[in-house]
């Protein structure tokens, strides 16, 4: 599915003079001239990052306390995005709710990029029998249904932050076992790694020293991606009343709580919205143009 | 003729039209027969909603109403969720009828009813009624016989038949004559009536429940009712015909009922907007929405309707709850009216909720009554004092930590008390979110130590009671049992009279507030009808908005 | 050619013994039971619970509960829904073929979405047209489809008294009808799908485009345009293919949302209930026959992936 890397090439082009810290600006400075789609994803994630960290000196008011006779105000100067249907400020927890859903994204990614860095470097490098078994587990895996998969996990765990993390990052390590074994696979029949094989090098040291770094180009695309996939499934399943329980402020409960009242106010209900969308756009072109900046082949059409 | 929309006037309305009370007390020697005979719809001005009313009723049209999914159980004696009378109200009917000023009425089996004495009551059928002519009852002729068996089927001592505690002190049901119902109470019953006419109790035929063992199958569903179920699919929709040989006459005005199930509320407010459904239930927060922009306006009618919701404290799990002082501070940190506006969006909109709740006149405690008592009244600030002191007396001045279940759907009700309890109390509470299937089995199998739960409001004071506040409760799932509660519960029910009834039961309600028996906070709902301009006779009921769903005098002008 | 064909439906009889005991396994695994609902309300008396699960066919031990099944499924026959007893095959066959036009419409959109953007990406490459389009095949998968389904019918009824049909029509009677019945829902799907498979179609096209396959044929000297829908489209549809049908694999578990919001009678919607009501055969058959239908379609995106591409053909 994924693209393979060829052999790692090496990124810096030595300039003629210059320090190297005037080197670094200047290779930034192209770039982001290059890549202004990936750049702005890339201002919007650290912006949501700096949002997550400082969120109690950015929330305005408390998450959780509503009030019943501010229900439902449209943006002000007192409630920045307005109030939602308990009277609680949708701006404040709009804030909170970056923490949740980059805890989320980044959670389930960790968690799936792990599983999946595991069984496709095993699967990869024992070969033969052990390689086709985890092949056809996989192929079963990913044909159940996730929507089974995630409904029993629910009802059996109860759904929370961690069951979510848990469960989203099972079913992306199975999506993506298949693009980490071809990296592997592509990078283990590199020349490096032949000679350090023929210097005796034991397999873990391989492993580590050689296989890793290289497949972090494709690892650090897949991972963007499902960042977004993640914060989007959270939402979906906070439709479906698996998501993120409450108080716990999470934008995509927020979307899904405030959605009848869309007519009625719909300036409060866009925000939630807007940061998901924001956020997972901005995932997606930073992984797109991550992915263009890796692969040579992807440079320059023409 | 117009309905109030201000609360209080709506309330008085309940007490000024009460008329349902059986007869006379110990002094009343013979019988006396008192016949209802406000069946007619000519007469019956509420019936008529309509903005445009020519008044003369039109045949034909087919009636579109949503309905929201989970019909779980579809046989009427064993069901819990309502949604199963949106095809049982037209299909059959109960022996009596109760309308929106819960009033006992004719619109059922019966034709009349008497009070031989104070343990007797004789019901006559109307004549002719006729089963549908469909298999199995095949248009045969209904008779006492039948009612006697439904009943004793509503009776059935098995745990799945949810409704026979209702029927408890029924001793014998037995068929005079074809047309007579003799019905024999152990004692003094005064909900008999009312349970007669509750929402769950149809009359069902003997045949199918034979044939099919149990009436969970479509084909089951045969009664005497003016429709007729001809397709029935579980998560999407349900429809009905016109009984064309429906023993009323010139009943009903309507070919059919399309029954459409919305498990969103977002296609539903469009088909509402675009004229696809007749009229719809909505919650006052959401009437807003529907409404807008709907040029071809929708009548709106208000009522009433009935959830209440309980922070229920177990006492036989929780060493906490069983002591009295500490129930008894969080009953007083909770702020309901804060809570029913949190979510109703103004106190006015919804319910005070208490053992007997306040639309339920003269037997709950008014509204006016409630604020004077400790917890319901404002300002708050004793209250909250008593409360930390009386935590301290039982040992707890730094609260404790409690797990509590819930189910998504209650959620909301649960949430805003949260921080209340934390903040005043210092109780945590580890809310666990169940999936509706697993709460109940927890809720029912007293697997909880905490939770968040709602109740219908049922119009009858003594279901509340009964069911939630008596030792043998079959809904009393704090495990509360005081002997006193248990007298004064039984002793209300005795009680004929409705002004000495009414006595007991606030006496009652005070009692079970003041042993906090739940700690009730917020509760339902005003809700709004929305109607279309061109459908009339749709009849809206109050104090439980499930109920009458049945469509028999429905018509499209 | 064949041996492969037959190499591989062989093996799926393993993954699907696999799945079928995890499918059964998992609904079991869930607490609270059929049951218990079914007396939702009331505290259980001892031996009611017995003679229910009696007749429901509970109480026999997992394994034979499990082997009853199976030997049914390969009968054909599904089992009985514990709440109805309606055959589950007729409960869920006509949901399936709606959910399944419904993936079906969903994907040729995206399709249709995302291989001129993907052309386009690939051959104007950093042009504002490039980014623009981009821009709004990734909009697609940025926000929640449950939200652009609920503001398409809020504003649409507001604005043109649209709402979603009451009834839908049946596959077999009237497919014109239903398709365009499902034409909002599966564009709002489709939309949701794009931005992966635009992905695939520009990687795919910027790899070949480079390709000395290529460069051979343009030193044959053909047009550009003949070049590149030939041989440059030909063999990036590799790729592609595969994610589609990933996608509309994927795409079985995941209409539930969009069938909620647009209230269409499809299999994920009785999915989600029947598992809220424990209703196991329900389940259990429903995720089987997903599960089977993905593997089928991951075959033929297999079969068709070896033909497509010359070079795996020769090989």
């Amino acid at each position: 599915m994924q693209s393979q890397m060829g052999a790692v090439e090496p990124l810096a082009i030595p300039s003629a003079s210059g320090s190297s810290t005037g080197r670094r600006l200047r290779k930034a400075f192209r770039l982001v001239r290059g890549y202004p789609l990936g750049a702005l994803g890339l201002a919007v994630v650290l912006l949501m990052f700096l949002v997550a960290i400082f969120a109690p000196l950015i929330a305005t008011h408390p998450v959780d306390q509503g009030s019943g006779d501010a229900i439902l105000l449209p943006p002000s100067g007192e409630h920045f995005f307005g109030t939602d249907e308990y009277g609680r400020d949708v701006f404040s927890r709009v804030v909170y709710g970056a923490r949740v859903s980059l805890y989320i994204g980044f959670g389930s990614v960790a968690v799936g990029m792990v599983a999946a860095l595991l069984l496709g470097m095993i699967s990869a490098y024992a070969g033969g029998f052990v390689d086709t078994v985890f092949q056809r587990f996989i192929d079963a895996a990913m044909a159940f249904p996730p929507l089974v998969f995630l409904l029993v996990l629910a009802s059996v765990f109860g759904s929370g932050v961690w069951q979510l993390i848990l469960a989203l990052g099972i079913l992306g390590a199975f999506r993506n076992t298949r693009v980490i074994r071809a990296a592997v696979l592509s990078v283990a029949s590199t020349q490096y790694v032949e000679a350090a094989r023929v210097l005796g090098a034991s397999n873990t040291r391989i492993l580590l020293r050689h296989v890793l770094p290289n497949i972090f180009g494709p690892t650090m695309v897949v991972a963007t991606v499902w960042l977004g996939v993640a914060i989007i499934s959270e939402s979906s399943l906070s439709y479906l009343g698996l998501g993120i329980q409450p108080p716990t402020p999470s934008w995509g409960r927020m979307l899904s709580d405030l959605r009848p009242f869309m007519l009625q106010v719909p300036a409060v209900v866009m925000f939630p919205g807007i940061a998901i969308a924001v956020t997972v756009f901005a995932f997606n072109v930073l992984g797109d143009a991550l992915r263009d900046i890796l692969d040579p082949r992807m440079r320059g059409a023409r | 003729m117009s309905r109030g929309t201000n609360y209080w006037e709506r309330v008085l309305r309940y007490q000024a039209s009460r008329r349902r009370t059986l007869a006379m007390g110990a002094a009343a020697a013979g019988a006396a027969a008192i016949s209802f005979a406000c069946g007619s719809s000519s007469d019956s001005s509420s019936n008529d909603n309509g903005g445009s009313s020519d008044g003369q009723p039109k045949s034909g049209g087919t009636l579109s109403v949503p309905a929201i999914p989970f019909v779980a159980v579809l046989d009427p004696h064993q069901a819990s969720q309502p949604n199963v009378l949106a095809i049982w109200h037209n299909v059959s009917h109960k022996l009596v009828e109760v309308d929106e000023d819960l009033r006992i009425t004719d619109e059922g089996a019966a034709q009349s009813w008497e009070q031989a004495d104070d343990v007797t009551l004789i019901f006559k059928l109307h004549d002719g009624i006729t089963f549908q002519d469909v298999d199995p009852a095949n248009g045969r002729a209904f008779t006492a016989d039948d009612v006697v068996y439904s009943l004793e089927r509503i009776k059935t001592p098995e745990a799945r038949f949810a409704r026979r505690t209702q029927f408890e002190q029924i001793e014998r049901i037995e068929a005079v004559d074809d047309k007579t119902v003799r019905l024999t109470l152990k004692e003094p019953y005064a909900p008999i009536l009312m349970y007669l006419g509750s929402m769950y109790n149809m009359l069902v035929c003997p045949e199918a429940v034979e044939k099919y063992g149990s009436l969970e199958r479509p084909e089951s569903n045969v009664g005497i009712g003016p429709f007729i179920l001809k397709e029935y699919n579980k998560e999407s929709h349900a429809t009905l015909v016109k009984n064309p040989n429906y023993w009323r006459e010139g009943l009903p005005y309507l070919d059919g009922i399309e029954i459409t199930v919305f498990a969103d509320a977002a296609p539903r407010h469009a088909a509402l907007r675009a004229g696809q459904l007749h009229f719809s239930t909505e919650e006052i927060r959401y009437v807003q929405d529907v409404l807008r922009g709907n040029p071809n306006l929708t009548q709106t009618e208000t009522y009433l309707g009935g959830l209440m919701y309980e922070f229920g404290m177990n006492q036989k799990t929780f060493e906490p709850f069983a002591d009295l002082r500490v129930r008894k501070a969080i009953h007083l940190v909770i702020d309901r009216d804060e809570m029913v506006a949190a979510k109703w969006g103004a106190r006015e909109n919804g319910l005070l909720a208490a053992p007997v709740p306040p639309p339920l006149q003269p037997y709950g405690l008014t509204e006016e009554e409630l604020y004077e008592i400790p917890g319901y009244r404002k300002p708050k600030d004793e209250d909250i004092a008593e409360a930390k002191k009386l935590m301290e007396a039982a040992g707890y001045p730094d609260g404790f930590k409690v797990e509590a279940k819930t189910a998504d759907q209650y959620l909301p009700d649960i949430e805003p008390l949260i921080p209340v309890l934390r903040e005043h109390l210092k109780i945590d509470i580890d809310l666990n979110v169940l999936e509706w299937g697993a709460f109940k089995q927890a809720e029912a199998t007293g697997e909880t130590l905490a939770f968040g739960t709602g109740y219908l409001v049922e119009p009858e004071p003594d279901a509340t009671l009964r069911l939630l506040h008596h030792s043998a409760g079959s809904r009393n799932y704090v495990g509360f049992a005081d002997p006193e509660a248990d007298r004064m519960i039984e002793a209300q029910a005795r009680e004929y009279d409705e002004e000495a009834r009414a006595q007991l039961t606030k006496e009652a309600a005070r009692y079970l507030i003041d042993q906090v028996a739940h700690a009730w906070h917020g509760g339902a709902v005003t809700n709004y009808r929305v109607i279309q301009p061109n459908v009339h006779g749709v009849v809206t009921p109050t104090a439980n908005f499930y109920d009458r769903q049945d469509y028999t005098r429905v018509w499209i002008g | 050619m064949h041996k492969l064909l037959l190499q591989r439906l062989l093996l799926l009889i393993p993954t699907l013994l696999l799945v079928s005991i995890a499918v059964f396994g998992m609904v079991r695994a869930v607490p609270g039971d059929v049951i218990s609902i079914l007396l939702a309300e009331q505290k259980l008396a001892g031996n009611e619970r017995e003679e229910l699960a009696a007749k429901l066919g509970l109480d026999k031990p997992i394994v034979i509960q499990y082997v009853d099944w199976v030997s049914g499924v390969v009968r054909g026959d599904l089992g009985e829904s514990l709440f109805t007893g309606h055959p589950v095959r007729e409960d869920i066959s006509e949901k399936f073929k709606v959910t399944a036009f419904l993936a079906i419409l969903a994907t040729i959109i995206s399709l249709v979405i995302a291989i001129p953007i993907g052309a386009i990406a690939a051959l104007r490459q950093g042009s504002i047209l490039d980014y623009f389009s981009r821009s709004f095949a990734l909009l697609g998968i940025s926000l929640p489809n449950f939200w652009v389904g609920v503001a398409i019918i809020m504003y649409g009824s507001l604005w043109f008294r649209y709402a979603p049909p009451l009834r839908y029509a049946s596959v077999e009677s009237d497919p014109l009808l239903l398709a365009r019945q499902l034409f909002l829902p599966a564009l709002v799907l489709g939309w949701s799908m794009a931005g992966v498979v635009m992905r695939m179609v520009r990687t795919a096209l910027l790899e070949v485009l480079r390709d000395d396959y290529i460069r051979t044929a343009r030193a044959k000297g053909l047009r550009e345009r003949v070049i590149l829908w030939r041989h440059a489209m030909k063999n990036a549809m590799i790729p592609v293919i595969t994610i589609s049908g990933i996608q509309l694999a994927a795409l079985f578990g995941g209409t539930v949302v969009i069938e909620s919001v647009f209230n269409i009678p499809g299999v994920g919607r009785l999915l989600v209930e029947s598992v809220a009501l424990r209703d196991y055969p329900v389940v259990q058959g429903i995720a089987l026959v997903m599960t089977v239908l993905v593997l089928l379609v991951n075959l033929a995106v297999d079969i068709s992936y070896r033909y497509l591409d010359p070079r795996i053909r020769l090989s």
